[in-house]
């Protein structure tokens, strides 16, 4: 009985496959491709903030500099100069003199041109907030 | 193609490569419009259904189970596809057996003449006539005899992609197969009695 139904199984599969199959037209993969590919997103151009990585670098060497600047003017005016001759004097020495021709620049700049770094950076952390925001939603 | 095939090109596509997926379309596009056809009977349907079942599989292969066969799930789409299109459009569908029930016994002679009769015609009207006979069964069993026959599906695979139990299956595949050589026997009678 097994061999018997093995063998009409195999008729079957024999008939079947003369014509039990059907045919798709010639654009059938070409038409599921452009579906497929319609339905892949445009890439949403992530946000680049106004300043880059390299840029917040030079601000911030510039920060420090006008930082070291400002410090050692109260160093000058205060009249706070070490007694003994130390490695660290000649350092000192060397960033008073930088301070002092720093100032000279600084002092010809009219006071309210000091607003402009406060600005600058009040826009940078807005910048950043902006960018946390629409990366998150992204 | 085996399954390490699928899988490899599978990773392909899920790595971006959205023409590797046509590998997949080439391979399969053929058993999954047939399927269909086998349950909507209209090929223009059918065609849109096995796209659609294309699509869907690429927008969840993510989802997709590596330890199974992607033919076998991507039928199990069409499948589904194709019932609830034939569901909204013929609210009254039901599968209707269309031919003799009595299939209790197996007819060697049967199948073993029919076969010969159909192997003595041209190749068009052997189609025909296959084709005129497997749409004469039930959708299901039209189905499953597709399946196993033409798709080489195992009752498991055949169960996961129909949803009925591999008992029902079983009983199934026997019944559509005595179906089907019934009808063809009818068939082929009709057209030797046109041919007088």
């Amino acid at each position: 009985m097994k061999a018997n139904d093995l063998n009409i199984d195999m008729k079957t599969r024999a008939l079947l496959e003369k014509g039990g199959i059907e045919e798709t037209s010639a654009d059938f993969t070409q038409n599921v491709l452009s579906r497929v590919k319609a339905l892949q997103k445009p890439l949403l151009s992530e946000y680049q903030p106004v300043i880059s990585r390299k840029g917040w670098m030079i601000i911030s060497a510039f920060m420090f500099i006008l930082t070291i600047a400002f410090v050692s003017t109260g160093f000058l005016a205060s009249g706070d100069q070490p007694s003994s001759y130390t490695f660290s004097n000649e350092i000192m020495n060397s960033v008073n003199n930088f301070s002092y021709y720093v100032k000279e620049i600084f002092s010809s700049i009219p006071e309210y041109m000091l607003l402009i770094p406060i600005a600058l950076l009040f826009f940078l952390g807005f910048d950043k907030l902006l960018k946390s925001i629409i990366n998150k939603r992204s | 193609m085996t399954a390490e095939e699928e899988h490899k090109i599978i990773s392909k596509v899920l790595s971006g490569s959205t023409e590797s997926y046509a590998m997949l379309v080439n391979e399969y596009k053929d058993m999954a419009f047939t399927v269909a056809v086998r349950i909507l009977r209209n090929k223009q349907d059918a065609e849109e259904i096995a796209m659609d079942a294309f699509v869907k599989a690429y927008e969840n292969l993510k989802n997709f189970n590596m330890s199974s066969r992607f033919s076998s799930w991507l039928y199990r789409i069409t499948y589904n596809a194709a019932i609830d299109f034939v569901r909204k459009t013929k609210p009254d569908f039901m599968s209707m057996d269309a031919i003799d029930q009595d299939s209790n016994f197996l007819d060697k002679i049967l199948y073993e003449n029919t076969a010969e009769t159909l192997n003595d015609l041209e190749e068009k009207d052997r189609t025909k006539y296959i084709r005129m006979a497997i749409n004469a069964l039930p959708e299901d069993e039209a189905v499953i005899i597709t399946l196993y026959y033409l798709s080489g599906n195992t009752v498991m695979e055949i169960s996961e992609i129909t949803g009925l139990s591999s008992s029902n299956v079983k009983v199934k595949l026997y019944r559509s197969r005595n179906k089907l050589y019934k009808e063809l026997k009818r068939l082929l009678k009709n057209e030797v009695g046109n041919l007088l």
